[in-house]
């Protein structure tokens, strides 16, 4: 049995089956970016914070475009190059084509890349700072834990689990940090120097496994690490009561002073599933047992007609199982279920993720600040150093705030004067945070000479003056930051103003408007994997902000706003289709010189079928380009 | 065509696991769906049994198949817990739409009967067929796999409405092993398959009709194949996009569809940026959900505008203005999503188009059923198995139509969203109509597929308690509605009861309907009994049953039964061309009561001609 | 659709061409965002660069459709599938937009648009 018209054309309908094919699946494609460019509208217009219009830089998005569109042509000559029957033009294009689609994705990489790694904090006021954070700090959650509170019956795969993963195999490795830094202060020998260093290359594999394997002295230090005051370790015994053949036995399954391990955790939670499920079973026995005995007429005469007597059936029945309950417990029926395990930490320091949970005292040093996580497990004790602080800041933002202002019928230039962002103390001999005061002031002399300009100008639209936009007026972006100081250098150099003038004090009436124009940092650098050294170096560096200012922060990721969402989601899904194609065409190319030989026409009407879903999705990235970089 | 038809012998695997013959992948498709509606209608009891008794834990033998590490977590002293029921229900609701009727109506009685109606060798593309079946069964599997996880399954209803879905078991660490992500990853491999089905079935129409086959010769049956495929096609992507924005939400931290400030009394204010709309969702969901409704409809309606013609011996009544309806039908429904929505407090001005278009949606309804059952006038029906079910289909699938048109008007809307009064309407549509179609459908095709009739007397022990017991549970929904019963208490509304000397106007009316709870879920047990006869009948039937008579036992016309029983691999053992129209039953000039489309004009006077398809 | 060799060799001056328009087309569109000079409507974005911002990136995609993916000679049915489809965007897209409409109090119910 064969297909008909897999490769040639029926003649009524006039196609063979691989272009209807092509075209339904086409159709459900513009259906999918029909959904999500719906999406994106519905998003932006009843978005109720300022969309981040045009903030992406363009000349990537640009290079982009041009990448598709000569690679679209290309296909199309590849295509015609098959029917033609020249192997070579044809290989060419599509080669040329593939390489374009790897370009592209090369360069897309390299934007979520640094959208990845720039961050960005919200204030309680709704300002907005945007920089890059001090790898140094930790710029998480931190507790010096006394007690911590586990919630055995919540799940296996817990939070406490991840926590100790993530503060990296706690509470070994941790001790272990703290030994180094005892060796390194001289205490130990150097035989004791030697051991650990053995150690350390034992603990690369799985430690407890090999731990009997290590020499004496590491076996020593161990111990000497767990003599170390800062082991979570059990407040109270763990007591499980076991049923073997009738009989209770009560143990305990861990005694107080037991180190906190996930295999601790584990076993707990196994324990208090096993128990809840013996309990439950027993409870439903029960509960049928009481029904049965209400439903006995002869005993409860009265309850014959339940229909009228609903409520009354209900209390017996709820009486009955009760008293059932009460006995079985005073015969040790049930197992014992403890659903918590308290941990006497001793001030063990811990990091937490903040999406993980909500500490409620950040400031540092606060007694009783504790930490509740998602899944009910509470860390309480002291609050360690949770401040965001930046390596160093390149963009200020005040649009949410003006907003909120404005909604509140609230004068926003007095409130973003008292901003937290703009009164950071600076402290260790830094000065970011004056730095950044001195850039806002500079950005307000700077606006109040465009707003007069625009004046100047008609509105195509409303036939009066132009204004500036909410971005000219409330948002710093670094080119400008990087132009008022190269300003500033210059003056300093004409010797109009001195040395240490404020900033505001190099922006006039004659060089003000250099700073959109030749003064704007070439858009080149936007294609460079970093900005180079001088430019970061004007940035106010070392800016630190408390965690209790901080209302929302992120790196430049879906999780920043929708903006961000929706742009990675349809250039992720774009990106996606890009690889695709990629990999139909460059099937075609290499592996296609076979069919060439036998059926050339069929792999023409292939890479014509190839090529349509490629233009389609350069298609897509010709609204995608204005849409997200220029609008 | 048919020159290398045995050139091979295809391996077990080949020939029954992996096979890319349509009939066997229909019959995959039919019976994994037969087992997923098995699945929905186990969950469904279990949550009839809370609704009716809720005070009472679970009897042993619905309680027999869970663990009890799984009762433990589950049940409180063997009760169905409110987190339970949600579970069950959303379960309940996506495993029959997307993974039972779906599948019955489109993947299987799709897959095995329309290349056979239109005279093609196989699907166009039987390798993307194999992997459409696939990936159906990995993205089935994944949800009900999800049962098993700490978290257990989705939640959320199968609307998966958010906030509530979207931050749904965010207490687990390792978000990928919850239940609601496991429901959008399931739920993406759906859409997926139902898009390679969706473009297979439309090229295969389009392209691949035997000579002579044209537009206006098609069965009914293709032609809402093929409106379901373009609505398939069409409406799925949109959903898909939804469900990748949520699974962006739940693991990028993304708030597509959570507003600012969402607050909940677990974690306070949740910390997220906010700025996004559960409006924006439940418009992407609609926008399928409502085709989607059709995408359940329509095959079911073909079943039966095939059964009643070879049943009543004269041709399908309106055969044209059907094609048209259905067609108009296809095109409305893309149009009328946000009836669902009224509730959302949507602009009185977008709220007005809905409500026209959907008042507008029910004419092309009216004129499929009201042709069919104009087909019944005047013929010479044959009670057979399958016509029972198809005719029962028809005042079933009437009562649900109808008391949907209340809910078309927004004022309405408001008054019973929710309650279960929507429920039992769009279960009167689904559950006997759609699923009784369906049924048809089995009894109908059988034959052509096993070469042995279906056993009639167990076929009247499934039809006749069927009947009886589904309107016995789906009628008191009516009125339970209407009294303000809402559709997701767990206990039935056993918390609002008061006594009978108490002012509270609503505890009352709800002590005055409550009972109705037992009746239903006791019709829903023998419902359930009714299901066996049919489930020993399949089985039994395979190497049982009656064997048929010739290739044609119904003495039907269309081409499906000119192929030898059961049809080997390239379906026709001849050169297929057709002369006629699909359901021509009792002509005057011919002395059978039937004449196929596929049998040569003897008569001059007989002027039918296959035209030139090629 | 062509498919004589001759044809095809007819069409390549008309993929260049259009090629070269693409480009042509989209450096225009960012001149016209970027370069203060070229601003039209009032300062910065507003309706009228995003009207015309959809008015070249639609002429573009016209393009490409009819020209490199052959719309402009195709068989009738595929334009059918592929405009069907466009509507159904049309429809979804619109009605997205208007999902708040109410003629009544619509000045009341319209959340403010941020940042105009």
């Amino acid at each position: 049995m064969e297909i008909p018209y897999i490769v040639n054309a029926r003649k009524d309908t006039g196609l063979n089956n691989s272009k209807i094919a092509i075209w339904l699946f086409l159709a459900s494609e513009v259906m999918l970016f029909g959904g999500l460019f719906s999406s994106y509208i519905f998003l932006r217009v009843f978005a109720d914070y300022p969309w981040p219009e045009r903030a992406l830089p363009v000349l990537p998005g640009l290079i982009n475009t041009f990448i598709l569109i000569a690679s679209s042509v290309t296909v199309v000559f590849a295509w015609a190059g098959l029917k033609l029957r020249k192997w070579n033009m044809f290989r060419a294009n599509m080669a040329f084509t593939i390489l374009c689609a790897a370009v592209f994705m090369v360069l897309k990489a390299d934007e979520y890349n640094k959208k990845l790694h720039h961050h960005a904090s919200q204030t309680e006021d709704y300002a907005w700072l945007e920089g890059h954070l001090d790898k140094d700090h930790p710029n998480q959650y931190t507790i010096e834990a006394d007690t911590i509170n586990f919630s055995v019956e919540s799940t296996a795969s817990n939070y406490l689990d991840a926590i100790i993963t993530q503060n990296a195999d706690y509470p070994r490795a941790y001790f272990v940090e703290k030994l180094y830094e005892k060796i390194n202060s001289g205490d130990l020998s150097e035989v004791a120097k030697n051991s650990y260093k053995e150690y350390i290359e034992l603990s690369k594999d799985v430690l407890p496994k090999k731990i009997d394997k290590a020499s004496k002295v590491v076996v020593d230090l161990l111990e000497e690490a767990h003599a170390l005051p800062t082991i979570p370790t059990l407040a109270e015994p763990y007591k499980i009561r076991t049923i073997e053949a009738g009989k209770f036995t009560e143990t305990v399954l861990y005694s107080a002073g037991t180190e906190l391990s996930p295999e601790v955790l584990a076993v707990a939670n196994d324990e208090f599933i096993r128990a809840r499920t013996h309990n439950q079973e027993l409870r439903t026995q029960l509960l049928k047992d009481a029904w049965n005995e209400i439903r006995d007429v002869d005993k409860h005469p009265e309850l014959a007609d339940i229909a009228d007597l609903e409520s009354k059936v209900k209390s017996a029945v709820t009486k009955a199982h009760n008293a059932l309950i009460d006995k079985a417990e005073e015969n040790n029926e049930f197992l014992i279920a403890n659903g918590n395990m308290m941990f006497n930490s001793k001030g063990a320091e811990f990091s937490l993720n903040t999406g993980w949970g909500r500490i409620s005292d950040s400031t540092i040093g606060a007694k009783y600040s504790n930490v509740s996580l998602l899944d009910g497990t509470v860390l309480s004790g002291t609050a360690g150093d949770s401040s965001i602080v930046y390596h160093y800041v390149d963009g200020i933002d005040f649009r949410h705030l003006v907003l909120k202002a404005e909604a509140k019928g609230l004068n926003a230039e007095e409130l973003i004067e008292r901003s937290p962002i703009l009164n950071i103390h600076d402290h260790g001999g830094h000065h970011g945070g004056a730095d950044i005061r001195e850039i806002w002031e500079a950005h307000k002399v700077w606006r109040g000479f465009l707003a007069a300009d625009l004046l100047t100008q008609d509105d195509w639209l409303t036939g009066e003056g132009r204004v500036p936009t909410e971005v000219d007026l409330y948002r710093v972006t670094w080119h400008q930051m990087v132009a008022y100081d190269k300003l500033k250098k210059e003056m300093v150099v004409a010797k109009k103003i001195s040395a240490n003038a404020p900033l505001k004090d190099a922006i006039t009436a004659e060089n003000w408007m250099r700073i959109n124009g030749e003064l704007k940092p070439s858009m080149l650098n936007d294609v460079k994997s970093k900005l180079p050294e001088e430019i970061i170096a004007t940035f106010p560096h070392h800016v630190s902000i408390e965690r209790d200012e901080v209302r929302f922060d992120s790196v430049f990721s879906p999780k920043m706003n929708n903006y961000y969402a929706i742009y990675f989601t349809i250039t992720g899904l774009h990106g996606l289709h890009v690889i695709g194609g990629a990999i139909v065409l460059g099937y075609y190319l290499f592996f296609g010189r076979k069919m060439y030989l036998s059926n050339p026409e069929w792999l023409a009407n292939r890479v014509e079928v190839g090529g349509l879903f490629w233009h389609f999705v350069d298609l897509v990235w010709i609204l995608v380009f204005p849409l997200f970089y220029l609008m | 065509m048919s020159d290398h038809d045995d050139h091979h012998n295809p391996s077990f695997l080949q020939k029954y696991v992996f096979s890319t013959d349509h009939k066997m992948i229909g019959i995959q498709y039919g019976i994994t769906a037969l087992f997923f509606l098995l699945f929905g209608f186990f969950l469904m009891m279990v949550m009839r049994w809370s609704i009716a008794y809720p005070n009472e834990p679970l009897p042993e033998w619905l309680s027999w198949v869970f663990t009890d590490t799984w009762k433990g977590r589950w049940l409180t002293d063997g009760k169905v817990t409110g987190e339970t029921y949600n579970m069950f229900g959303a379960m309940h609701g996506t495993i029959m739409v997307f993974l039972g009727v779906v599948p019955l109506g489109f993947g299987a009685f799709g897959n095995y009967v329309t290349p056979l109606q239109i005279g093609a060798p196989d699907m166009a593309f039987p390798k993307l067929n194999m992997m459409s079946y696939w990936t159906y069964l990995v993205g089935g599997l994944l949800m009900c796999g999800s049962f098993f996880l700490e978290s257990g399954s989705a939640k959320s209803g199968w609307t998966n409405y958010p906030p509530l879905a979207a931050i749904a078991d965010s207490q687990h660490p390792n978000q990928f092993f919850t239940g609601q992500t496991q429901w959008l990853i399931g739920l993406v491999f759906l859409i997926s398959s139902s898009l390679l089905g969706s473009v297979n079935f439309i090229t295969t129409i389009i392209n691949l009709r035997a000579k002579g086959m044209t537009w206006m010769r098609m069965p009914f049956f293709v032609w809402a194949m093929l409106v379901t495929a373009f609505l398939l096609l069409l409406a799925f992507p949109p959903l898909e996009v939804a469900g990748i924005m949520q699974l962006v939400d739940r693991f990028f931290g993304s708030s597509f569809f959570l507003p600012s400030g969402l607050y909940t009394s677990d974690t306070g204010v949740i910390e997220h940026a906010g700025g996004g709309s559960p409006l924006l969702f439940q418009h992407l969901f609609w926008f399928l959900g409502h085709p989607e409704v059709y995408v359940l409809l329509l095959p079911s309606i073909a079943c039966v505008a095939e059964i009643i013609p070879a049943n009543t011996r004269k041709p399908l009544w309106g055969y044209k203005s059907m094609v048209y309806a259905v067609l108009v039908l296809g095109f409305l429904s893309f149009i009328v999503w946000a009836h669902h929505m009224y509730i959302t407090g949507m602009g009185s001005g977008v709220s007005t188009f809905f409500q026209i278009t959907t008042v507008l949606i029910s004419v092309p309804s009216v004129v499929l059923i009201t042709s069919m059952l104009i087909s019944l006038w005047g013929g010479s029906i044959r009670f057979t198995m399958p016509m029972i079910w198809a005719c029962a289909f028809l005042p079933m699938f009437g009562i649900g139509g109808l008391t949907g048109l209340p809910l078309a008007f927004n004022l309405v809307g408001l008054h019973l969203h929710d309650t279960y009064y929507v429920i039992g309407h769009f279960h009167y549509v689904v559950a006997p109509g759609i699923l009784f179609g369906l049924f048809a459908g089995i009894y109908y095709w059988y034959p052509k597929m096993f070469g042995r009739h279906m056993n009639t007397v167990l076929g009247h022990l499934h039809f006749w308690p069927s009947l009886v017991a589904i309107n016995f549970v789906f009628f008191p929904m009516l009125m339970q509605g209407m009294a303000g019963f809402h559709r997701r208490w767990y206990n039935g509304g056993d918390a609002y009861v008061v006594d009978a000397d108490s002012a509270n106007v609503f505890g009352q009316t709800v002590r005055s309907f409550i009972e109705l709870n037992q009746v239903m879920s006791v019709a829903v047990f023998v419902l359930a009994a009714a299901q066996l006869p049919f489930i020993i009948n399949l089985f039994t039937a395979w190497f049982a049953g009656k064997k048929v008579a010739n290739d044609n036992p119904w003495d039907a016309t269309t081409l499906e039964w000119a192929t030898p029983t059961p049809p080997g691999h390239g379906n026709f053992t001849f050169d297929i061309a057709v002369y006629r129209g699909p359901y021509e039953y009792s002509r005057p000039d011919r002395d059978t009561d039937y004449y196929p489309q596929w049998e040569e004009p003897t008569k001059k006077a007989d002027k039918a001609q296959p035209e030139s398809a090629e | 659709m062509a498919n004589s060799p001759e044809e095809i060799k007819s069409h390549f001056k008309q993929y260049s061409i259009v090629g070269a328009g693409l480009f042509a087309g989209t450096v225009a569109t960012v001149l016209v965002a970027t370069v203060p000079a070229l601003d039209i409507g009032g300062h910065g974005f507003d309706s009228a660069d995003m009207i015309l911002g959809f008015a070249i990136a639609a002429t573009k995609m016209f393009f490409v459709a009819f020209i490199f993916m052959h719309l402009n000679h195709e068989k009738k049915l595929i334009y059918w599938v592929f405009l069907g489809a466009l509507v159904f965007a049309a429809i979804l897209i619109g009605l997205f937009a208007l999902a708040m409409y109410d003629p009544i109090t619509f000045k009341t119910l319209l959340p403010a648009k941020p940042g105009q």
